[in-house]
């Protein structure tokens, strides 16, 4: 009746498993409780959940990634302490079953529930405003795209509650992932979460390429567009042409796991390298995915706060496609060492060096644009800053891995670990923080606590190097990966150093917590009333902060690049315009919160094998499809006298915005 | 996967939006660009385990190449009398359009009954996608193929409730269109399905 | 493209000649491969291009003549397109030849030459394993699988 569900299935004897749990469960009763107290359901759902505003969805998106951040983090900060402990004769306080657990959640959460949300958040809230558009293509759609993210997070984070996660690291790998050798559900949830969220994030692409492509402002060519909308389209066109081989191969493994074929099996013929191969025709562009965004927030950010124009537009535009089409290229690098020859690993080997050259372009215009700039060492800039650093620190030694020799070594050492955290933190997530300042104050009207923000630079960045650099000395010394304890005396200084990184790095995350608290307290200290908080060069800051629903009152005319700072330049003040017009606008649905919530119904199902349940969920989603294929309330026209109404108020209340 | 229609048109910013429709269209096009590369996956596993025959049947003891020729001319036929409703829905002839949909949906429905045929009857034999390597990527080829040519069915079904309802302007016109470029995209997949699987295996 | 009844009649003559002469193409473009291999025409050295190449020219006259790819988003659609060919054209070639040397270094007992090796590998069920090898691995390898 229930499938392989039952409640010896919540792994009570677990302590801290349980204690997880628990934290989990008393924060999901203070958010509710305080939703309930505040009596903001009906806000809630009105407002956001049925909302298809793209900067409403971008900013759910980042919330879920920083939510989801702290449950990553938590994994870090648990291996990191094993491994301070773990020396020679120690066994540390995680047993092998569950370490194998937390590196794999670790490993998932990280790339598919903070950086990707993250990344298509910024996109969504930013892209529309950079381009002049009103919205994304397919704003329902968005909806859709963003709850099923959600719902493959919700999943990841029911395997806490019921039975486990998988094994088998973040990659999947088989036979490991196959039945014979994970039969519980660990795997199930990795799949079905993976597969969710991935659906997910493909439609959102096709969603994000079109906006660009066809709802630019009028006169707005291609090679005018802001970088960081450049950046969104080769994204997008990335994500378009890699996630399915991902949905491809996830979905082989499935067909192995629940109807016994032999694709990656080791008997009958399966072959477990052809998924490793597969899985890193995605996994290669995947990181690129994550990366162009945030260099494309460094293409705003620099040229914003040296307030010099961007140097190499068009050298920057050619690099970044340069990168999305060899990311394509170099997917073999992933597995030097799993014998496919010296002809095969050489040619990777030089791809996967050639790709570091458009990086490197980037990096000089960038240094060119502030070169003889007057340079603001704001918080965005600091950020930015830590980031060219880092992360080329990160790049070498990416390219040092490039070597196929090279890597015989170090494949899978710490020092691929120390490699990746390099690039991906340095790049990703420090990009993720400076874009997130830089359009606070436009997304919600005031400016985060500048003090606190600096604070939080110099924690990470001391935290970072803390807890990374000693494993890249770690790698030569010969410790691999995934290690659960280890009896090597010479390593325990290095990882108790990592520990205390881990520990300084908590200490940042607690400031940009304590940071957005003090931000909301102090907001009418710091409110941005032009809508041009840090005097930007791209049409976002020519509207309101935050904008009205429909962003434009008037449809800018653009003839040149950085619009808005000509515009400025020939004397443009924030006023309402003189002149309205009727604008067409799509209305809320709650359609994409219920296709999800039968999601979730249908992977949860699938994973325990509840067939009956399974096929409700599906039901549930093809029905909710169909029925709202015949709503014909999608969209308003909202009168010119009442946008007239609001441009108006807005203008007049500015000191008093909230 | 993908819901059978986003949006009656792009509302956002539709003053210089002439033709909402083809905004929808195009989305339609590169989700099928994505669909061609979740082929190209498939293709490419089913391509390399295709000799891994694990002491069982392999391809040339399998395949029935009349039979295959009477499938590939009902999907054939099918792509053709598509156009046909096309061109009745350019002609806005709603009971046309409907006539040739029926008869394109009859065709659909042989081929995947055809399929379905073949497939129990490789499984009764002892060849069934659980006996080796080649058996899994032989039936989750073909059959993702079958996958996507069912969904094409139901929504056609869905379709012709649709037009019967509300006609053949606006939303269903595009929804057409939209189907119109999935089925046909179906009878390019399976050109690639029927020289790649049956007739090299058959050789 | 026009939705009203009116649509010149011009237009949909033109339409019924696109959609009748590809029609007929992919017929005898199916029809000469079926013939090709049913037939037993060239050995299968020369008859798989011939029939790949069919195949290709098929899939171009069915997007040529059923697809109708006009108006203001041609150009997208023809560059989607070509990406696409080229990312299928990486993911089947790369695929293909990277698992190709690997068969070639990591199993060579499995390429068709060694008859012998290749039968007595897949008699026992087990590919990943070289004919020869101990029982120890045999044995090590079933210890694995009961392990949770």
């Amino acid at each position: 009746m229930l499938g392989k569900l039952s409640l010896s299935s919540i792994p009570l004897d677990n302590p801290i498993d349980m204690g997880g749990v628990g934290v989990m469960v008393v924060l999901v009763i203070c958010v509710l409780g305080a939703v309930t107290y505040l009596g903001k359901w009906q806000y809630l759902w009105k407002e956001w959940v049925t909302s298809v505003d793209h900067k409403r969805i971008g900013i759910m998106y980042i919330i879920l990634a920083m939510v989801m951040l702290l449950r990553g983090f938590t994994d870090a900060a648990m291996m990191r302490s094993q491994l301070a402990f773990a020396g020679p004769g120690s066994a540390g306080y995680l047993p092998p079953s569950h370490y194998d657990q937390i590196f794999t959640a670790h490993g998932v959460i990280m790339i598919f529930f903070v950086a990707m949300p993250f990344i298509v958040g910024l996109m969504n809230f930013a892209m529309p405003l950079q381009i002049g558009a009103r919205d994304v293509a397919f704003p329902y759609m968005n909806s859709v795209s963003l709850w099923l993210t959600a719902a493959g997070a919700l999943l990841v984070n029911l395997a806490l509650v019921f039975g486990a996660f998988a094994r088998t690291g973040w990659m999947g790998y088989p036979p490991l992932s196959e039945l014979r050798f994970s039969p519980g559900v660990g795997v199930d949830y990795y799949i079905w979460a993976l597969q969710i969220a991935g659906i997910g994030t493909l439609l959102s692409s096709i969603n994000m390429i079109v906006t660009v492509l066809k709802l630019r402002a009028p006169g707005m060519k291609l090679m005018m567009m802001p970088i960081f909308s450049w950046a969104t389209l080769c994204t997008n066109v990335l994500i378009a042409v890699s996630f399915p081989v991902l949905t491809a191969t996830l979905a082989l493994l499935t067909l192995d796991r629940y109807l016994g074929l032999h694709f990656f099996t080791n008997t009958a013929g399966g072959d477990p390298m052809l998924y490793i191969s597969l899985f890193w025709t995605w996994g290669h562009p995947e990181v690129y995915i994550l990366i162009l965004p945030l260099f494309g927030v460094y293409s705003e950010i620099v040229p914003t706060f040296s307030g010099k124009k961007l140097f190499g537009y068009t050298s920057m535009v050619y690099a970044t496609v340069a990168i999305t089409v060899i990311s394509f290229l170099v997917w073999v690098h992933h597995f030097f060492t799993m014998g496919s020859g010296g002809t095969v690993n050489a040619f990777f080997g030089v791809t996967t060096m050639i790709i570091s050259i458009p990086t490197g372009v980037k990096l000089f215009n960038w240094l060119f644009t502030m070169f003889r700039g007057r340079i603001r060492f704001e918080t965005p800039m600091l950020w930015t800053l830590a980031f060219m650093v880092t992360f080329t620190i990160g790049g070498m030694t990416g390219v040092l891995l490039a070597i196929p020799p090279a890597d015989f070594v170090l494949h899978n050492s710490e020092f691929l670990i120390a490699h990746f955290h390099n690039v991906i933190i340095g790049g990703v997530l420090f990009g993720a923080f400076a874009a997130y300042t830089y359009w606070f104050p436009k997304a919600f009207g005031f400016k985060l606590d500048e003090r606190l923000g600096k604070l939080s630079i110099g924690l990470w960045v001391a935290g970072f190097y803390l807890a990374f650099m000693p494993l890249y000395a770690l790698g030569f010394m010969g410790m691999t990966r995934r290690l659960n304890h280890y009896s090597n005396p010479d390593w325990q200084p290095f990882l108790i150093v990592a520990a205390c990184g881990a520990a300084v790095i908590a200490l940042g995350i607690a400031t940009q917590v304590v940071q957005i608290v003090v931000s909301i307290r102090k907001r009418s200290l710091a409110l941005d009333t032009t809508g041009d908080p840090w005097n930007g060069r791209t049409l976002e800051w020519a509207t309101t902060s935050p904008p009205p629903f429909y962003n434009f009152a008037q449809m800018p005319d653009v003839t040149e690049r950085d619009e808005f700072w000509k515009m400025k330049k020939e004397g443009w003040k924030p006023t309402a315009p003189e002149t309205y017009e009727p604008i067409h606008m799509p209305r809320n649905t709650g359609t994409g919160f219920i296709i999800a919530f039968f999601a979730v119904v249908f992977g949860f199902a699938m994973i325990w094998h509840i067939w009956w349940l399974a096929a409700l969920g599906f039901i549930g989603i093809a029905a909710s499809m169909i029925i709202h294929s015949y709503n014909k309330h999608r969209d308003m026209s909202v009168s010119a006298e009442t946008i007239e109404d609001i441009e108006r108020r807005r203008f007049a209340q500015l000191p008093q915005q909230v | 996967m993908l819901q059978k229609v986003t949006t009656v048109g792009p509302v956002p910013g539709d003053e210089h939006e002439h033709d909402p429709g083809a905004t929808t269209v195009l989305g339609f096009w590169f989700y099928l660009m994505t669909d061609c590369i979740l082929f190209a996956s498939v293709f490419a596993s089913y391509v390399v385990l295709s000799s891994s025959t694990a002491g069982g049947p392999a391809s040339h003891q399998l395949f029935d190449l009349p039979y295959l020729a009477v499938e590939t001319a009902c999907l054939l036929v099918s792509s053709f009398t598509y156009g046909l409703a096309s061109i009745a829905m350019r002609q806005n002839r709603k009971d046309v359009v409907l006539t040739w949909l029926a008869v394109t949906f009859l065709l659909g429905l042989a081929f995947i009954g055809m399929e379905i045929n073949e497939f129990y009857g490789m499984v009764s034999e002892g060849a069934g996608p659980d006996r080796s390597a080649f058996l899994s990527g032989f039936f989750t080829l073909v059959g993702t193929h079958g996958v996507h040519v069912t969904i094409g069915l139901g929504w056609m079904a869905l379709m012709m409730i649709q037009v019967l309802q509300n006609g053949l302007e606006g939303a269903n016109h595009t929804r057409l269109m939209c189907l119109g470029m999935f089925w046909h995209f179906l009878d390019i997949i399976w050109i690639g399905v029927f020289t790649i699987v049956y007739l090299s295996g058959a050789m | 493209m026009s939705m009203s009844s009116d649509t010149p009649t011009s237009e949909v003559r033109s339409l019924y000649r696109s959609y009748v002469t590809g029609f007929v193409l992919a017929v005898i473009l199916t029809a000469i491969p079926f013939w090709l291999v049913m037939d037993k025409i060239a050995p299968p050295q020369t008859l798989l291009p011939a029939i790949l190449l069919i195949a290709a020219v098929q899939m171009l006259v069915h997007l040529k003549y059923f697809f109708h790819l006009t108006g203001v988003d041609r150009q997208w659609n023809l560059g989607a397109l070509l990406l696409t060919g080229i990312i299928i054209t990486i993911v089947f070639g790369g695929t293909f030849w990277v698992m190709l040397e690997l068969r070639t270094n990591m199993m060579p007992w499995m390429d068709s030459g060694t008859h012998q090796a290749a039968s007595s590998a897949m008699i026992t069920g087990i590919n990943m394993e070289p004919p020869g090898m101990s029982s120890a691995v045999r044995r090590a390898v079933s210890s694995t699988a009961q392990m949770q």
